[in-house]
């Protein structure tokens, strides 16, 4: 009797073990910023949550640079295998949506800590017949110009009451940073397709204003418009002057980073205001030096302009979960340790980047905050345009969307074409409808 | 499975929505598609060039490790070692080559007083391709060597002997003697080089995605393009693009073998 007892419980114990380890789940995580410490620890943080109210279930994050994250997450998703539960996603791969490969957040989600704005962005159409809430909006970030105050200073150049030059002024600008041996802007466009469409869009979105430039994105407006062209021609001005370095077409981000806050060959960076994200961590880890004085300013005033005072500010990095996953209850809770004002907090206070979380701003203790009183400086009057340099695409069709790839972060920068071959090839795509 | 596809769009965004379409996406290809064409004349272009500078070098660098030049051991194994790493490192270690700024080629040239001519190699159309074309000939001399070099050595001595005899020797021992017993090898290789050009893809993706200016697009890499990168994610197009061009290259290796192997094969 003594040994049937004993048996049966060891039994049990055997099948009790087995049993909470068949429950243990290991869900994967992949995610961009792999070398921006601030974000990684929001997101440790988050799987630290998730994991502690979900015991015995784990998260393990893969960083990836997300040049190489999309090619390696399209295969998968489209092989049907080897994708992970949960994902870092924006708008560099809108297909994904209208593929199926991303589960509707519709529920599941406290979106009551989102802010509207960023559900409201992520509410699109999916599938066919079939509308939903596709990612968390982790990150939101405007198109801003920093600039470098010692070389401005050193260069004689002073920034105006509003923080925005006139045309001609930035032109002089530019001239001066090329002049002294500078590039005016820190542009790497090697691994990003709209690296060097932040200038350009600037102008076009002073010069039309936010409704004509969505529509001249979505075909309405010809490329020859002759307020288009003026800010070709004024855009191809800057560039002959030396705008951007030769080393354009073989920086990366990350090099154009360091170009601008660590070697300083740069008086300016037009970049997402998600700069801060890898700008503002310790200078071994790729940060700008202590000593960096680092300036923001409006987009330049185009004379008749409509669209003064505009700039544009949208949703950015943000968290999706596969349609598909194995695991998908769980991996919703994952996404939904985001959806907290705690978690929003943290990721205002480490990274100084702007988020769709909601937040407490009374409780952000922050050794950034001279940049958020900065940021509030500069752009207290700003009428905010629902869009960023790299959600442009999402409004052009995919051969448009090529045509300015090719012609305004390579041709025109690179010297390559003038504005008049760089606007008929754009205008041919326009009119091509595809 | 591809052909079919080419007959039809084929929407992966919208649940993998087929609709019979003919031969419209040949049509829209072949009359309306820039960029095909540039990509066409890229690939073509790698293709026809690559086996005319890689074969003649790797001959060279074959007769140099023939002759028992000093560390002929060593020079054999640092020519081969390229072919051994996978393109996205070989793509990696050539962008920093080629940068501007620090990159070994500038670097070169301005320590030899040559700095005018130092550039931006991938940021021009006219430089890009050829800068990628190199990078394939450092990749592949070693193979062709090593391939050449075994062909070399199975060449029975006394025929090489009795050139000397008459009085052939160097230029003349080469071009009338070891190139046509050499010639089917060359001939494979020259195929098998401008087979692998034709499709290259992996390169182009790490180094220059095509740009600039589509300036080192290759029809692989616009497939892909049109493939995952459209929003639309339309494989019916693609595939029309793949299977012309498999049609091309099938056709042109035909002619290429039948043209270069015309000559029997010299028997020893």
């Amino acid at each position: 009797m003594r040994q049937s007892l004993r048996s049966f419980s060891l039994a049990a114990s055997l099948a009790l073990v087995t049993a909470s380890a068949a429950h243990a789940v290991e869900l994967q995580w992949w995610s961009h910023w792999a070398i921006e410490d601030s974000k990684k620890s929001v997101l440790f943080e988050a799987k630290r949550r998730f994991e502690q109210k979900n015991p015995g279930n784990t998260v393990t994050i893969t960083f990836y640079e997300k040049k190489n994250m999309w090619p390696t997450l399209r295969a998968a998703f489209t092989a049907g295998s080897g994708f992970p539960d949960v994902f870092y996603y924006d708008t560099d791969v809108p297909e994904f949506m209208t593929a199926g490969w991303l589960a509707d957040l519709s529920s599941g989600i406290r979106w009551e800590n989102i802010e509207p704005f960023g559900k409201a962005f992520w509410t699109r159409p999916g599938p066919p017949g079939k509308t939903g809430t596709w990612a968390i909006p982790v990150e939101t970030a405007s198109d801003e110009i920093y600039y470098n105050k010692k070389l401005f200073k050193q260069l004689g150049i002073t920034v105006p009451a509003g923080f925005a030059f006139t045309q001609d002024q930035f032109r002089d600008v530019v001239g001066k940073c090329a002049r002294a041996g500078y590039a005016a802007f820190a542009t790497g466009a090697s691994d990003r397709e709209w690296a060097a469409h932040y200038i350009p869009n600037a102008l076009l979105l002073d010069t039309l204003g936010a409704d004509d430039f969505r529509r001249l994105a979505q075909g309405e407006i010809s490329w020859k418009d002759p307020r288009v062209v003026d800010v070709f021609r004024y855009y191809k001005e800057l560039i002959d002057l030396g705008a951007y370095a030769k080393t354009l077409s073989s920086m990366t981000l990350a090099e154009a980073h360091r170009y601008f806050h660590t070697e300083q060959k740069a008086c300016m960076f037009p970049v997402g205001s998600w700069y801060t994200g890898r700008a503002f961590v310790p200078p071994d880890k790729g940060g700008q030096p202590k000593d960096f004085e680092l300036g923001m300013l409006n987009n330049p005033v185009v004379k008749d302009g409509k669209g003064h005072g505009q700039k544009f500010l949208g949703v950015a990095g943000s968290l999706g979960v596969a349609a598909k996953s194995p695991n998908l209850p769980l991996a919703v809770k994952v996404a939904d340790a985001f959806a907290d004002v705690e978690i929003g907090n943290m990721w205002m206070a480490k990274t100084g980047v702007q988020t769709g979380i909601k937040t407490d701003p009374a409780k952000i203790d922050s050794p950034l905050k001279w940049y958020f009183d900065e940021y509030a400086r500069v752009n207290k009057t700003t009428r905010w345009v629902d869009l960023t340099a790299q959600q442009v695409r999402l409004l052009m069709k995919p051969g448009l969307w090529e045509t300015y790839v090719a012609t305004v972060n390579q041709g025109l920068p690179n010297k390559l074409i003038g504005p008049d071959e760089a606007l008929a090839k754009l205008e041919e795509a326009r009119l091509k409808g595809k | 499975m591809t052909f079919y596809n080419s007959l039809h769009t084929l929407r992966m965004d919208l649940g993998m929505l087929t609709e019979f379409v003919g031969f419209e996406h040949f049509r829209e290809i072949l009359t309306t598609d820039d960029v095909f064409w540039k990509a066409a004349r890229n690939s073509l272009t790698w293709g026809i060039v690559a086996p005319l500078v890689d074969i003649p070098l790797a001959l060279m660098l074959a007769l140099t490790l023939h002759a028992r030049v000093p560390f002929a051991r060593v020079f054999r194994t640092v020519w081969f070692t390229p072919v051994l790493m996978s393109y996205p490192v070989v793509g990696v270690i050539w962008l920093w080559v080629y940068n501007y700024d620090w990159g070994m080629a500038n670097l070169a040239l301005r320590a030899v007083g040559l700095g005018g001519f130092a550039q931006a190699w991938l940021a021009s159309p006219a430089t890009a391709l050829p800068a990628l074309i190199l990078v394939t000939t450092w990749m592949f001399a070693g193979f062709n060597m090593v391939v050449l070099l075994a062909a070399i050595h199975a060449i029975p001595p006394e025929y090489l002997e009795a050139a000397t005899v008459d009085g052939a020797a160097g230029w003349r021992r080469l071009l009338h003697i070891i190139v046509p017993l050499l010639r089917p090898t060359i001939v494979n290789l020259a195929i098998l080089d401008f087979i692998g050009k034709m499709k290259q893809f992996a390169l182009v993706w790490v180094m220059t995605r095509g740009g600039p200016m589509w300036g080192t697009e290759t029809v692989a890499t616009y497939v892909v393009k049109r493939a995952f990168e459209w929003k639309t994610l339309d494989l019916g197009y693609p595939s029309a693009i793949a299977v012309i061009w498999f049609v091309i290259i099938f056709g042109l290796s035909l002619l290429l073998t039948r043209v270069l192997q015309r000559r029997e094969a010299l028997e020893f």
